[in-house]
């Protein structure tokens, strides 16, 4: 079943839907018409490999809302769903935003969001949500922290994240030739997901 | 400078530069800190955006590069840089300020008859916060401001352990975490670490006059940990006859 859900701080009318796909099949198909901009596929694709937890996503949807409803700020790309893949970015290359973060043609898992809000008349969570899970041809998967770090690709993580500085005391100090509290899985993994969100918010301020 | 929105969160702290509220991130679950500065009336309206943004960003990036590099400190969730927004991670525990205060009212307290074991604990975090200053120093960050009420005692693994209840806080499942960068810069000088550490001796022996003992556990840590710890200590020695300001700017 897809997600939906309204964020703290933002106004409640807006959701998004979020949903994960594996074995997806027509990532070329959907990454085309992203490029003819046909309004029918007008959903931020993410590719899940660079995700390393569910709160990435969710946060980058933060930040897209955020921008769109902030007459000061506004957004750098053409809607709020495009804005949502540049928004987990740590850089302002919107193209390279696209490439890395967004689907490819060859992408064999998907994580589709759709940002609606809930206030205009038009808006139905049925058919939104009928429609998320028709859109991708693949098969769905629970939208969780647990089914991303399946799919997530480390090296490509540190690589656009730019994380090699990442636990530098520690590797200083075993270089030097002391003893280091080794540190549990859980712990690697919060200090990843927080490395990751930290880089996405100081994006444009570094 | 864009105009200020309700926070929705409770606030748990006004000071001078700052209000501090808590509440959630993304979701119902996620406690969050926000610190927002709000805008000074009496400034000139170009001079206060200016100073907001650039305090504002200054701190992100320190608390940013301070955590990533592996020295606990509050990790950086959202900036809002034209309102002067921060949300951040949310530290769960006392600060060392509090946490000496409850203990030194337990040690007053005459049907506390296990004091020794109090003692043992309580070298153990003074001996922790030597160790984490050393680790700031060594990747080039200075804290700017470390004083008792900087510094917070977090119990790992127990989330639900009770921050009051400090005496039974295992100390040594505890770690220090830094918070508020909002006076902090990147340096390599040693002059700086070392006035970094003697703001924390003038401020750790006013706030506890019976701490002189516990200061010279965090200088032995720290002596012991940090690598550059042989010149700074040196320093140490200097700013303490002369005061902390050298340069007599500002």
């Amino acid at each position: 079943m897809p997600t939906t859900l309204s964020v703290p701080h933002l106004p409640s009318s807006y959701r998004l839907h979020i949903a994960l796909f594996t074995s997806v099949t027509n990532a070329a198909h959907l990454h085309s018409q992203l490029l003819a901009k046909n309004s029918e596929y007008e959903y931020a694709f993410i590719e899940p490999s660079i995700l390393v937890s569910h709160l990435q996503p969710i946060s980058a949807g933060f930040r897209a809302i955020h921008d769109l409803l902030d007459p000061d700020v506004g957004l750098r790309t053409p809607n709020v769903h495009s804005e949502t893949v540049f928004s987990l970015s740590p850089t302002h290359n919107i193209t390279d935003s696209y490439r890395r973060f967004g689907i490819s043609p060859s992408s064999t898992s998907v994580l589709a969001i759709k940002i609606l809000d809930t206030s205009l008349a038009s808006y139905s969570e049925s058919s939104t949500l009928e429609r998320l899970a028709a859109i991708v041809e693949g098969t769905e998967v629970d939208f969780d922290t647990k089914e991303i770090r399946k799919l997530t690709d480390l090296t490509k993580v540190k690589k656009y994240y730019k994380l090699k500085d990442m636990g530098y005391v520690d590797q200083l100090y075993k270089k030097k030739g002391r003893a280091i509290e080794e540190k549990s899985e859980d712990e690697v993994w919060r200090d990843l997901e927080v490395a990751v969100l930290g880089a996405m918010a100081l994006r444009g301020l570094v | 400078m864009a105009p200020p929105r309700p926070i929705d969160g409770t606030l748990l702290k006004q000071g001078a530069e700052a209000h501090v509220y808590k509440s959630t991130f993304l979701l119902p679950n996620l406690p969050c800190l926000i610190k927002i500065r709000p805008t000074k009336p009496y400034r000139h309206a170009t001079l206060d955006i200016r100073l907001t943004k650039h305090r504002c960003v200054s701190e992100a990036r320190l608390l940013n590069r301070c955590r990533s590099m592996g020295v606990l400190c509050p990790a950086v969730y959202f900036v809002d840089e034209k309102r002067g927004e921060i949300i951040m991670e949310w530290i769960e525990g006392p600060s060392v300020r509090d946490f000496l205060h409850n203990y030194m009212d337990d040690a007053s307290n005459p049907s506390k008859d296990e004091p020794k074991i109090i003692d043992v604990r309580l070298d153990a975090l003074m001996e922790n916060i030597g160790l984490t200053i050393g680790k700031l120093h060594d990747i080039d960050i200075i804290h700017g401001d470390l004083t008792t009420s900087n510094l917070m005692v977090k119990s790992r693994g127990t989330p639900d352990a009770r921050a009051s209840d400090s005496t039974d806080t295992s100390l040594a499942d505890s770690d220090v975490v830094l918070i508020d960068f909002g006076l902090g810069q990147v340096s390599s000088s040693d002059e700086d670490k070392a006035v970094d550490l003697y703001v924390l001796e003038r401020a750790f022996l006013s706030t506890h006059p019976r701490a002189t003992r516990l200061f010279n556990i965090i200088i032995d840590s720290y002596k012991r940990n940090c690598l550059g710890s042989a010149v700074v200590l040196r320093r140490l020695q200097e700013v303490r006859l002369r005061g902390r300001k050298k340069s007599m700017l500002g």
